[in-house]
């Protein structure tokens, strides 16, 4: 097995405190993007730690899903409030499906990358600061591990495998708010005139969106989660640093993704199921 | 004549002593618990801080200025940013497409300031105010908790929350409502910006329709829930870093778990808020107007 022997790729810190202002935003960007890199070429070496990217996973699955259908699931509660009273002094709050069915292009894309910056990515970079701070990143490199492999490329490759159930479980989350709150809270329709309205206004491209925006979603934040953490330095607080910074610039990352992505499908066709 | 002639009286045992075991014992270290035992330390935190804060000496606005800026710098790139953002997407291609296949474009001013005002511009403020300044406060007071900076304070006889929390709080609280009135400025700029060549209606339209749409009612909703968002985030942020564990990943899971909280409870508020105030207040249910 002497074959698999890794050649180490890590993209250390700069050296000393990075500059402040517009420029050392910028170098931390630049950096950002070689280490996207790195970790995408090193992705292919990491199959190699299966058990450990599903381990990633379980946990994923066990803690952060609960949090996702009910965060999904008041998603929908606010859509529905909103919608109900748009449409019901119009009178029309019998088409309140049809705005549920549409808020997912909103909500689901939207969602899914707060709860996933907050709790899994959050984690990621308290992990992975923590081992840094306690040396157990240099560890791994001198016992011939790569840790572009076996720390980062196995989270990303877990955010990968956690994508589809993200989708399904927050879909089924923001359909259950949608239902609790248009048909139990509100009583605004039946609820098979919702359900009508809901999903003749939510087939097969949207949930192909979901599944694309939120794949693209996780991936970007999971690698700048890892960055943030591979590049701590000094004491415990800086794990703590490290986390807010990763977050900050998580936060931002989401929303443009999300924008855009919702630009590229739903620019030209707005996929409503009104007018010719 | 000894002791074994006289009759032996046969007392009772004492009874092994019955160690009274608490509920708290039982269910210590189990996660409910704990949950239950964090949301108390909070809520007592809240009520401390404002206490503290609303009687005299009122030594906190000092700090709670500097505290402010520092926040108010902090947020205000990463939530001009997401606003503009967000307002070209989702009110562009997501709010402005529903009105113009509905062939009433020119209300897309209205749609995008209610549906801001009321949901979008709330939790993107709550969202980025939570993952920026919250996290930054557990940051800065879970380092101090594991540089042993707060023992230091206690031993020279400084009121830790009187010096570090109650200026965090007051500033989050007072400092929300600015940065969220300032987002909806910035969405209301790039709408003004762009949308009139997006649509093809002049700037006057997207006046009448944004001020005809608008009421008072919404403006203090908005209000009013940041104030409550802004406090949450600095009693959250403060619990968390006076409590994390003094291990290498203790301030950054405590700052993780700060976001988790106050992400859930800006959500939390936004579903159930609007419920109540919408049909509290049923002049606010005008559909946006043109």
């Amino acid at each position: 097995m002497a074959t698999t022997v890794p050649t180490t790729t890590t993209v250390d810190a700069p050296a000393g405190r990075a500059p402040r202002g517009a420029g050392g935003f910028l170098a931390e960007m630049g950096h950002l993007v070689a280490f996207a890199g790195a970790t995408l070429r090193a992705m292919p070496g990491s199959v190699l730690y299966l058990a450990e990217a599903l381990r990633h996973v379980s946990a994923m699955i066990l803690t952060t899903s609960p949090l996702l259908f009910v965060m999904y699931g008041f998603m929908g509660i606010v859509t529905m409030n909103t919608g109900y009273f748009l449409l019901f002094p119009l009178g029309a709050a019998d088409y309140l499906g049809a705005i549920g069915g549409f808020g997912i292009h909103v909500s689901a894309v939207i969602m899914f990358s707060y709860v996933f910056t907050a709790k899994v990515c959050g984690g990621f970079v308290a992990e992975i600061g923590a081992m840094r701070i306690n040396q157990e990143i240099d560890a791994y490199e001198s016992t011939g591990v790569d840790p572009l492999r076996f720390v980062v490329g196995t989270r990303i490759l877990a955010t990968l495998f956690y994508i589809p159930i993200a989708a399904v479980v927050g879909l089924l989350g923001y359909t259950a708010g949608c239902f609790l709150d248009a048909i139990v809270i509100l009583n605004a329709t039946d609820s098979a005139g919702y359900a009508r309205f809901h999903w003749s206004s939510h087939g097969l491209r949207d949930l192909w969106f979901v599944i694309t925006t939120v794949a693209l979603t996780g991936v970007v934040t999971a690698v700048t989660a890892c960055f943030y953490g591979m590049r701590t330095t000094g004491g415990p607080a800086a794990v703590g640093a490290a986390v807010a910074q990763a977050v900050k610039i998580n936060l931002v990352l989401a929303n443009i993704v999300a924008a855009f992505t919702v630009i590229t499908w739903y620019a030209v066709d707005a996929g409503v199921p009104i007018g010719g | 004549m000894s002791t074994l002639d006289t009759p032996r009286v046969r007392t009772a045992p004492a009874p092994a002593p019955v160690r009274k075991v608490t509920a708290e014992e039982i269910l210590r270290g189990t996660q409910g618990f704990t949950r239950i035992q964090n949301a108390g330390g909070m809520g007592a935190l809240l009520v401390t801080s404002f206490r503290l804060a609303l009687t005299p000496p009122f030594s906190w606005w000092k700090g709670a200025i500097v505290d402010g800026s520092l926040m108010l710098r902090r947020c205000i790139m990463p939530l001009l940013v997401s606003s503009s953002v967000f307002v070209v997407g989702f009110g562009f291609f997501v709010l402005g497409g529903i009105t113009e296949v509905l062939g009433a474009s020119d209300r897309e001013g209205g749609a995008v300031i209610i549906g801001l005002l009321r949901e979008m511009a709330i939790w993107l403020t709550g969202m980025i105010f939570a993952g920026v300044a919250g996290s930054a406060i557990a940051a800065d007071l879970g380092a101090r908790k594991v540089r042993e900076e707060l023992d230091a304070l206690s031993v020279l006889g400084v009121d830790k929350t009187r010096v570090l929390v109650v200026p965090k709080v007051m500033a989050a609280t007072l400092i929300c409502p600015v940065l969220g009135f300032v987002s909806i400025l910035g969405i209301e700029v790039v709408n003004f910006a762009l949308a009139p060549s997006q649509f093809g209606w002049s700037p006057g339209v997207l006046f009448a329709s944004s001020l005809g749409s608008l009421t008072a009612p919404d403006i203090w909703g908005a209000l009013i829930r940041y104030l409550i968002i802004g406090a949450m985030v600095g009693v959250v942020g403060c619990y968390k870093g006076l409590t994390c564990d003094a291990g290498t990943e203790g301030v950054g899971r405590a700052v993780n778990q700060t976001i988790v909280i106050t992400f859930f409870g800006v959500w939390m508020l936004d579903a159930f808020f609007n419920l109540a105030y919408l049909s509290l207040f049923p002049e606010a249910q005008v559909s946006f107007k043109g």
